[in-house]
């Protein structure tokens, strides 16, 4: 490590938490909403089983990391020096990629609710400089501050969902039969799809002490997260009906435009949206600190700040790229994105750390 | 972690506005907040926005404004161009009252324009005026002691207790054309009574009118709205009057109605509907000597209720076969009792619903008496 630099696995899974609480509200919006309709609020909880299990097969395999390895170490240690670097320099890639993708969300949400007649370059630049600057700081400043956020963030969901639960209507979450199974299971899918993003956050256990429980945490973490997005997509169908709601680019803040605690407070949409921007801002500033972490392990060490400059650049590259159409970044969010994640995550994770259980290395 | 926490903050205070930097900060009384929004006339020829500001907090007069364009989001951004309604807030808006001409044409574009806009809101009451014009009802309403928004704050508040209609609000309107093909929303006309003055006018409620296709379909007499009222289950203290078996009239508030669908089949195929009403009341005074302690005089006022509202629920029920419209959302309510029965139907369900049998059958409950059990049976002289 470049300086006295640790992450505990508390900070770790709080910041995993934030950062995947905001892509969570778009995808529940998309594949999930337009396939099960109204029965979409029992997708998080079809995507419960295959998350937890992911979780725990990640953790195991984390397990088996010496002191000072991440996620990186172990893919070479597992696959090989060329395969496994090859492997975490696609990862490195995919978080540059993401990066630039969540600029452009992040800042079209900005757009689309609250400032109605902005351009999103501001919201670009603001959210780069703010993310940029803590990730050049250190690691444990960043899970401190997520450990700090978590608790607001939730006094923020419960602030929300209280009232918006007493709005819900019993109607709009029904009808619900065998016949929407596999639509449930459809739209379960890009939600285990994004909770599998966890395994990019191993890149940072090298940080991270080995603790005994640490598995058992990450699961615990992971139900919340689920718990979170069913009690979201729950109020957020409930309310306003999954016809309306997969109209929507973002209906869960359409939903919260419309909630008033006892008829008399309303309109904090404005102040939801930016505590989301928020997570974003730390999401952003995490994708960064892990493209580092994957670009200083592949040119063998140095400081970690040098290479979230690089980082940074290509991120501002691929917003830019998408900049303009609103539409091109909604398609790459509902097709390209999953499938490219899926395929890392899902695919080419699992076999490089069964190559390396098969060549006893693990 | 520090800094960090010091760039959350900044950024959240940036992004909501909350650091001034956004705009000027002004006086309240220099503040248009519109509380209501009528609109006349067509779509795409010439569409006319009014807004209105309500009764002041000290009683100040109301404020209406005006603007006309070819669409409702044109005519809201010309109205904010006017002088005097310049930098006008509509986020608190709480009322959309759409003329009748209006509604029959593109009422699809103005809940559009709704849903979409970040400062409207879902939750905005939808009224429908019947026989006169949003705009010049406002400006009528506005002229005297009140204004149309304090007039539909109060329909909203009370709409329900009068048994012709309830408030729905915009998303709600959008979400039931959506989901049931058909809507009902509040229709409120102008009233002069005798105890308003010559130039004084105030909003009352004229029962339903029903939605289909994003437009304004037809209206609903006020029998047929009270039975689709207590369909729909939402009656909330609506008063009846029915003879007891002396016939001295007895008035009882309708607490509560609650219906339940029951489809029959043959092979699968949907032979009929039942609908099962149940009202609970509640004696509001009687005139007679009967005490509604006892079961018979409580089963008698009971059935006489039943037949009442029974008369309008079969007005209701006529009305939506006959015009094929499923106003009340009866196929809704099959889906969600039998949805794998109902999935093969779905699709016919307009071809289906206007010859299909549909009986309902009506039962009241008189639950309590109030403060006094037995009348109060005064000696004579």
């Amino acid at each position: 490590m470049e300086k006295i630099d640790s992450l505990s696995a508390r900070q770790k899974r709080a910041l995993t938490f934030l950062c995947l609480l905001s892509p969570a509200v778009r995808q529940l919006s998309e594949l999930p909403t337009r396939a099960a309709g109204a029965a979409s609020w029992l997708c998080p909880a079809a995507a419960l089983l295959p998350a937890l299990l992911y979780a725990a097969l990640l953790g195991a395999a984390m397990r088996k990391r010496g002191p000072g390895e991440g996620l990186q170490e172990l893919l070479v240690r597992a696959a090989g020096r060329v395969p496994g670097r090859a492997i975490a320099a696609l990862s490195g890639i995919w978080c540059v990629f993401y990066g630039g993708f969540l600029l452009r969300t992040a800042a079209d949400r900005l757009v689309s609710t609250v400032y109605e007649y902005g351009g999103d370059t501001f919201f670009i630049i603001i959210l780069l400089a703010v993310a940029l600057l803590a990730a050049l700081g250190r690691v444990c400043a960043l899970g401190r501050l997520a450990e700090a956020v978590v608790p607001v963030m939730l006094l923020v969901l419960a602030f929300v969902l209280l009232p918006a639960m007493t709005d819900v209507s019993f109607e709009y979450l029904t009808p619900v039969s065998t016949l929407d199974t596999g639509a449930v299971a459809l739209g379960a899918l890009p939600l285990f799809d994004l909770l599998t993003i966890q395994a990019d956050f191993a890149f940072l256990d090298g940080y991270i002490a080995p603790e005994e429980r640490e598995t058992a945490g990450s699961l615990r973490w992971t139900a919340l997260l689920i718990l979170c997005m069913l009690l979201l997509q729950t109020a957020t169908i409930g309310g306003l009906s999954a016809d309306i709601a997969r109209a929507l680019p973002e209906p869960f803040f359409v939903m919260v435009r419309s909630v008033s605690v006892f008829s008399g407070v309303d309109g904090f949409e404005s102040l939801v949206v930016a505590v989301w921007v928020v997570t974003d801002f730390l999401f952003l500033a995490a994708l960064l600190t892990i493209a580092s972490e994957i670009l200083r392990g592949l040119f063998g060490g140095g400081r970690r700040s040098v290479f979230v400059w690089p980082a940074a650049a290509g991120a501002v590259a691929v917003a830019a790229a998408l900049s303009g159409d609103a539409f091109a970044v909604r398609r790459l969010s509902e097709t390209v994105l999953p499938v490219v994640n899926a395929g890392l995550k899902l695919v080419v994770l699992p076999l490089a750390l069964a190559v390396g259980k098969l060549r006893r290395k693990l | 972690m520090r800094r960090a926490a010091a760039f959350s903050l900044a950024l959240v205070m940036l992004l909501t506005g909350c650091s001034g930097l956004r705009q000027k900060m002004r006086d309240e009384a220099d503040l248009v907040l519109v509380r209501a929004v009528g609109v006349d006339g067509e779509a795409g020829e010439s569409l006319t926005v009014t807004a209105d500001t309500g009764l002041g907090e000290k009683g100040e007069p109301p404020r209406t404004f005006t603007a006309s364009a070819a669409t409702f989001g044109e005519a809201v951004e010309a109205l904010r161009m006017t002088p005097e309604c310049r930098d006008a807030f509509f986020t608190h808006t709480e009322h959309l009252l759409v003329g009748e001409a209006a509604a029959e044409t593109d009422l699809q574009g103005l809940l559009d324009f709704v849903i979409r806009s970040p400062e409207l809101r879902l939750d905005t009451d939808l009224f429908i005026m019947k026989d006169a014009g949003a705009g010049e009802t406002m400006r009528a309403v506005g002229a005297g002691r009140s204004s149309a928004a304090d007039e539909l704050s109060f329909l909203k508040r009370y709409a329900a207790r009068t048994g012709r209609g309830y408030t729905v609000e915009c998303g709600e309107a959008a979400a039931d054309m959506l989901r049931e093909s058909a809507a009902l929303v509040p229709a409120v006309t102008v009233r002069r009574s005798d105890d308003l003055t010559e130039e004084e006018s105030a909003v009352d409620l004229a029962g339903m009118a029903v939605l289909r296709e994003g437009k304004l379909a037809f209206f609903l007499t006020e029998e047929e709205s009270r039975g689709a009222v207590l369909l729909k289950n939402r009656c909330e203290g609506a008063m009846l009057t029915v003879p007891d078996e002396r016939g001295c009239a007895v008035t009882l508030r309708l607490l509560k109605a609650k219906t339940t669908t029951e489809p029959s089949y043959e092979n699968g195929t949907l032979t009929g509907l039942r609908l099962r009403v149940r009202l609970t009341a509640g004696v509001v005074q009687t005139g007679g000597y009967l005490s509604p302690e006892e079961r018979e005089v409580r089963a008698y006022i009971a059935e006489k209720a039943a037949a009442a509202e029974k008369e309008k629920i079969d007005a209701a029920l006529r009305r939506a076969q006959e015009t094929g419209i499923d106003f009340l959302g009866l196929g809704a309510a099959i889906e969600r009792r039998d949805p794998v029965k109902f999935a093969g139907m779905k699709e016919r369900w307009d071809e289906l619903f206007p010859t299909l049998p549909v009986a309902a059958e009506v039962t009241c409950t008189v639950e309590r008496t109030y403060e006094l059990n037995t009348p109060l049976i005064y000696p004579s002289p």
